[in-house]
């Protein structure tokens, strides 16, 4: 085969891979404080992707896409955080799953009343429609490299953000012992408004960032969410290095057996799943024992 | 002095006056297959019409089975679907190619819903709580891949069609269950054989283990119970169920789509479990007449009915956790409680 | 005599921190041994290795001439030790009887599906007795939850003693307990200690003193002393560091 396909095809896998960490993070951040399992999480990438196709019906500017899209989807989750989940906190762990997946079939019924069930052709923005050339052999799509690279960026400002920044270690430490930092004096309660706001953010921004690259129709979110929680179960749930290496990972495999076996494509995952969980029953980067 | 006591904790659970409610209350408890056998032969006659009948008591069997792994040994599965949609695929498989024969279709049905429990519930069990939910989610959708892309078995995208309409084989002479009232008996037997059956199992030591471990796995263990092992059973017991049917709506049917594989399924089992309530006979069957029930009703009234059904389990999860029946047993449970 | 149980140079590790510290201990069938110590000595570490709940970092363990250093939890509660925990770790929901005859099942059957689980009369009898032993019988009806925080603790040991071990391990019994509950517990085990084995923490020096053949003093994770109750209140070391010199 030749080697040029190769690169290729690693490259779109890279891009996928990306799409994955940006939703793994999302999930993961929202899981290990809130030890919540968002099943809407799928559908509010759906809804970035839609609020995308809207902004750029609107106004025909992907950039005022892409800030609206996390900011939207954003807001919607700390609606949700606030109304829907709270009243649930303190109750059986799998109450917020059980209601956020009700959600989800509103959030998917909503839009298919608003937009119909058809895909929604959605464009990269001109200044990126041209392939880059590398060393004269290489041609790479240039929206795949920017989303590479501001995917790696917002995953650049995240860590920052919790590794360097006060309200990131009050995260951090709520992660750890929710109980203590709220003995500190420190409402967790906003802390906890404000991460499902990020994690829906994230969701959103991955969303609007897939929306040129797959197609954008109303259950465009389920298979991705279940791929996300592949990502998150090899990865370790609750730990964002694993995260990031999962997903990369995941999207690079993916896609590098459409290569070979097509066919295979969509179940390859599975099965990487399968094996990491009988050798590492608790992912690449989990704790053993933790929420189980 | 200690016996007087007993006594005294004794008459305290059973009112000395009953009233005629309360009586029928305390049978239909202590009896629920009689009663519910006795429901559902008249049931047929009371609905709008006969499939729907139907398809509310093989849903209900489904949910049933889901049951034993959620309401009786405390396991949120996410991935149902595949037990169920196994079994509708094996059981159109074997009466398109095998042998026309719809006790041996079933019984493969449910053979092939226990053993890809056995399979998969292998790798689930060895996670617990969510990662179970995540993980039995996942390998559902797998399985649906697999069916979407082996087409030659499974038809793929376009679903089984053409699964014959084959009479009913007896010793002796044969009957067409092609007639719809006909069909809602044959199947309500195998609901009854599955009540009998678990509540058998309930109620064996067997049974009683999976209690324990649905309200304290550790210390189940520190008992000396293998609790996986024990999860890892019922797992099975609830694929084989579940199986069985998706056999039964295969054959009702005459056609299995993908979708039986899907997530969706997966969903809408566990949404009519939540809305029945756990943990008991009667209230899979109560969950899966009203969800289709409402699903025959909406759909009638607007293509987007699930946005309905989506805020009925929301608001179901804030506010009725333990679902139509369980809420109506703590209602007549506190009225009772006044009474005495 | 051979002694019941016995650990040899039993460690473990929790990353930095030594909680067991190459502890030498044993038992000898029909005592009632306590261990104290002050907070973080390590004792409830202790019962859970030899409980096989947690494995050791260093050490063995052998019970009844058999090393169980390695066996689960499961395994090592059929050889016949059971844990009555400190904190009470019930089955909630199902009945005072349930409770108990579930655990004396444990040691007949798991897998049988078909008979019915009170037609199995000999177990049902075990629990039966057993709740007569702990004082919970004209409860039996109740809802485990439901229990006051005592008898709750006492259907805990009630659980242990349903599994008929050879080696009970006592973690704390007395717990929160009342002046009067305490003193119902402290017969409970002095009757328990007739027929059985028992190991036992406890903060309540009172409780220690009554039931106890023989102690076992930790401190940071190591064994400090061992001896009768008489040699342990007059040990200089132990009155140093445990009871800050003062006379007992």
């Amino acid at each position: 085969m030749d080697f040029n396909v190769i690169i290729m095809q690693l490259f779109t896998g890279l891009s996928l891979g990306m799409l994955y960490v940006l939703l793994a993070l999302g999930l993961s951040i929202i899981f290990g404080l809130l030890t919540v399992v968002n099943f809407a999480h799928g559908s509010m990438y759906m809804w970035g992707a839609f609020v995308g196709v809207f902004t750029v019906a609107w106004t025909g500017n992907f950039w005022a896409a892409l800030v609206l899209a996390p900011l939207g989807v954003g807001l919607y989750g700390l609606v949700i955080e606030r109304w829907l989940i709270r009243p649930l906190y303190g109750r059986d762990i799998n109450y917020p799953l059980l209601l956020t997946f009700g959600l989800q079939l509103i959030m998917i019924e909503v839009v298919r009343i608003f937009f119909g069930t058809s895909d929604h052709p959605f464009s990269a923005p001109a200044l990126l429609s041209m392939p880059l050339e590398v060393m004269g052999i290489f041609y790479f799509p240039a929206y795949r490299v920017f989303l590479i690279v501001f995917t790696a960026v917002i995953c650049f400002v995240l860590w920052f953000f919790l590794e360097k920044t006060d309200l990131g270690l009050i995260i951090r430490a709520g992660t750890r012992d929710p109980l203590m930092v709220r003995a500190l004096g420190i409402d967790m309660n906003l802390i906890w408004w404000l991460v499902f706001g990020i994690g829906s953010a994230l969701a959103g921004l991955a969303g609007i960032l897939a929306a040129p690259i797959r197609s954008v129709y109303p259950e465009m979110g389920i298979a991705m969410l279940v791929e996300c929680f592949v990502v998150t179960v090899v990865g370790g749930m609750g730990s964002l290095p694993g995260a990031i290496v999962a997903g990369i990972l995941l999207g690079i495999v993916s896609s590098l057996t459409t290569l070979v076996y097509p066919q295979m494509a969509d179940i390859v995952i599975f099965l990487v799943m399968a094996v990491v969980l009988l050798v590492r029953p608790s992912g690449l980067f989990g704790k053993a024992g933790l929420l189980e | 002095m200690a016996e007087l006591q007993s006594q005294a904790a004794h008459a305290a659970t059973t009112p000395a006056v009953m009233s005629p409610w309360d009586k029928v209350v305390n049978l239909v408890s202590r009896y629920p297959v009689a009663f519910m056998t006795l429901f559902f032969i008249l049931f047929p006659f009371v609905v709008p019409y006969q499939a729907l009948a139907t398809q509310i008591i093989i849903w209900g069997l489904f949910a049933l089975g889901y049951n034993v792994c959620l309401g009786y040994t405390g396991m949120l599965s996410f991935g149902h679907a595949a037990y169920f949609g196994v079994g509708s695929y094996t059981l159109g498989i074997v009466l398109i190619r095998l042998w026309e024969n719809v006790w041996f279709g079933l019984a493969c049905a449910t053979f092939m819903g226990g053993i890809t429990a056995l399979v998969l519930g292998y790798l689930c069990i060895k996670r617990r709580g969510i990662y179970f939910a995540l993980l039995t989610l996942a390998f559902a959708q797998l399985l649906y891949f697999v069916a979407f892309q082996w087409v030659n078995l499974t038809g793929g995208d376009n679903g089984l069609r053409n699964i014959p309409a084959v009479p009913l084989a007896l010793p002796g002479f044969s009957v067409d269950i092609h007639d719809p009232l006909r069909f809602y008996f044959f199947v309500l037997f195998f609901v009854v054989l599955a009540l009998l059956l678990l509540q058998r199992i309930l109620q064996s030591p067997f049974g009683r283990v999976l209690e324990a471990v649905r309200e304290n796995d550790p210390r189940a263990r520190s008992c000396g119970y293998e609790t996986s092992n024990v999860r890892w059973l019922a797992f099975i017991v609830s694929g084989a169920i579940s199986g069985l049917a998706g056999g039964l709506y295969a054959l009702y049917l005459h056609f299995v789509g993908i979708e039986s594989l899907y997530w969706v399924t997966s969903g809408q089992i566990l949404m009519i479990t939540l809305l029945g309530g756990m943990g008991s006979f009667i209230g899979p069957f109560i969950g899966a007449g009203v969800f289709l029930f409402l699903e025959d009703v909406l759909s009638a009234i607007t293509v987007n009915w699930m946005i309905f059904l989506g805020t009925v389990f929301i608001l179901c999860v804030l506010f009725f956790p333990d679902g139509i029946w369980g809420t109506f047993v703590k209602l007549i449970g506190r009225k009772s409680a006044l009474k005495r | 005599m051979e002694p019941m149980l016995t650990t040899i140079g039993l460690t473990k590790n929790f990353g930095g921190l030594t909680a067991v510290n190459n502890v030498n201990f044993s038992i000898y069938p029909g005592d009632a041994q306590s261990i104290i110590g002050p907070n973080g000595a390590g004792k409830s570490t202790f019962f859970k290795l030899i409980s096989g709940e947690i494995k050791p970092s260093r050490g063995k363990i052998m019970f009844n001439g058999k090393d169980i250093t390695k066996l689960p939890q499961t395994k090592v509660s059929h050889r016949g030790i059971a844990v009555a925990y400190q904190i009470t770790n019930i089955f909630p929901l199902l009945t005072v009887f349930e409770n108990v005859r579930v655990a004396a099942q444990s040691r007949k059957t798991t897998f049988n599906f078909w008979s019915k689980a009170e037609s199995h009369s000999e177990i049902s009898d075990q629990a039966l007795h057993i709740l007569e032993e702990i004082g919970l019988i004209q409860f039996r009806h109740d809802i485990a939850a439901n229990l006051s925080h005592g008898d709750q603790k006492r259907l805990e040991i009630g659980i242990a003693l349903a599994t008929k071990p050879e080696l009970l391990l006592l973690d704390e019994p007395t717990a929160g307990l009342s002046p009067t509950e305490t003193r119902q517990t402290i017969e409970l085990i002095k009757n328990i200690s007739e027929h059985l084995t028992i190991i036992l923490v406890e903060h309540k020096m009172t409780v220690v003193m009554e039931v106890s053949d023989k102690i076992t003093v930790l401190h940071y994770g190591s064994l400090l002393a061992q001896g009768s109750p008489e040699d342990i209140r007059n040990n200089e070391e132990v009155r140093r560091v445990y009871l800050g010199g003062v006379k007992m």
